[in-house]
């Protein structure tokens, strides 16, 4: 009887840690998918024409980033991921699409030095040197400061 | 499809993130990495960096990784355009000079014993 009774509980403590092991990576897989499900609510707040390439070619890319990195213990990557796609949800407005190809921009210097000309002078040499080469050895820079109706708020 | 260059006003959440470009223009800096640099959450940093693209201050591009090697998708990264490194500069010099701190000289002084009671 003492010995089935052992053999018995052995049995249990098996079948037991082998359930407890399971249901942790269940729980685990779950909750990796968390931060991918907020992220593709996120999305809904975008035009629906936007909503797949921006999760797919540019937040979602960099989600995964964050759960795959080198630094990703469960836990963290919970909370990271959950931050980032969190933020994003909470944000983020239609109008906050990137553009849906990556783009290349060639801007001739000249094309820089026109869309720069306009109204408003800038001096003071001090404060542009503390931005590097600016001006190339001129004080003065002419810039256009035309309003922009997508200034945020923040 | 190039993104037509327009101006823009920097806030100081955009001048944040315009900041890492214009110290290292060749650089190409990933989304995840310029939140970590810039310290900014990602609902602030995207829409910024998608602004910045439409505006024509910033290209981007799609990382060069083999994804079944790498097991994840590949980025996207983000690089400076000249003329919106140049812009960036104006933008940044204007924005340091709308928050300096005033000339010592300019501060009020109390007289001698203004403040004794």
């Amino acid at each position: 009887m003492s010995g089935l009774w052992w053999v018995m509980c052995l049995v249990a403590m098996f079948v037991f840690a082998a359930i407890g092991a399971m249901v942790s990576d269940e729980i685990r897989g779950w909750l990796d998918r968390l931060p991918r499900g907020v992220l593709k609510l996120a999305t809904l707040r975008l035009d629906p024409a936007d909503r797949e390439t921006t999760y797919q070619e540019v937040w979602g890319p960099d989600l995964d980033y964050y759960l795959k990195g080198d630094e990703s213990r469960p836990i963290t990557r919970l909370i990271r991921g959950m931050a980032f796609a969190v933020s994003l949800a909470w944000r983020v407005r239609s109008a906050d699409a990137p553009p849906p190809e990556p783009a290349e921009v060639t801007v001739r210097p000249a094309a820089a030095t026109a869309a720069l000309s306009g109204s408003g002078t800038l001096g003071g040499t001090s404060v542009l040197r503390a931005f590097g080469d600016i001006g190339a050895g001129s004080d003065t820079l002419a810039i256009s400061r035309a309003d922009d109706p997508m200034t945020p708020d923040h | 499809m190039a993104q037509q260059f327009q101006d823009l006003e920097l806030t100081p959440k955009m001048a944040d993130a315009i900041m890492p470009f214009v110290e290292d223009p060749a650089k190409e800096w990933y989304g995840a990495e310029l939140m970590r640099h810039t310290r900014q959450s990602s609902g602030y940093l995207y829409p910024t960096l998608a602004k910045f693209q439409k505006h024509g201050w910033l290209t981007s591009g799609r990382e060069n990784i083999d994804p079944r090697a790498a097991g994840r998708p590949p980025r996207r990264y983000y690089k400076i355009t000249d003329a919106g490194l140049a812009a960036a500069r104006t933008q940044l010099a204007l924005f340091s000079q709308r928050y300096a701190l005033p000339a010592p000289a300019a501060r009020p002084r109390l007289a001698p014993g203004a403040g004794a009671l």
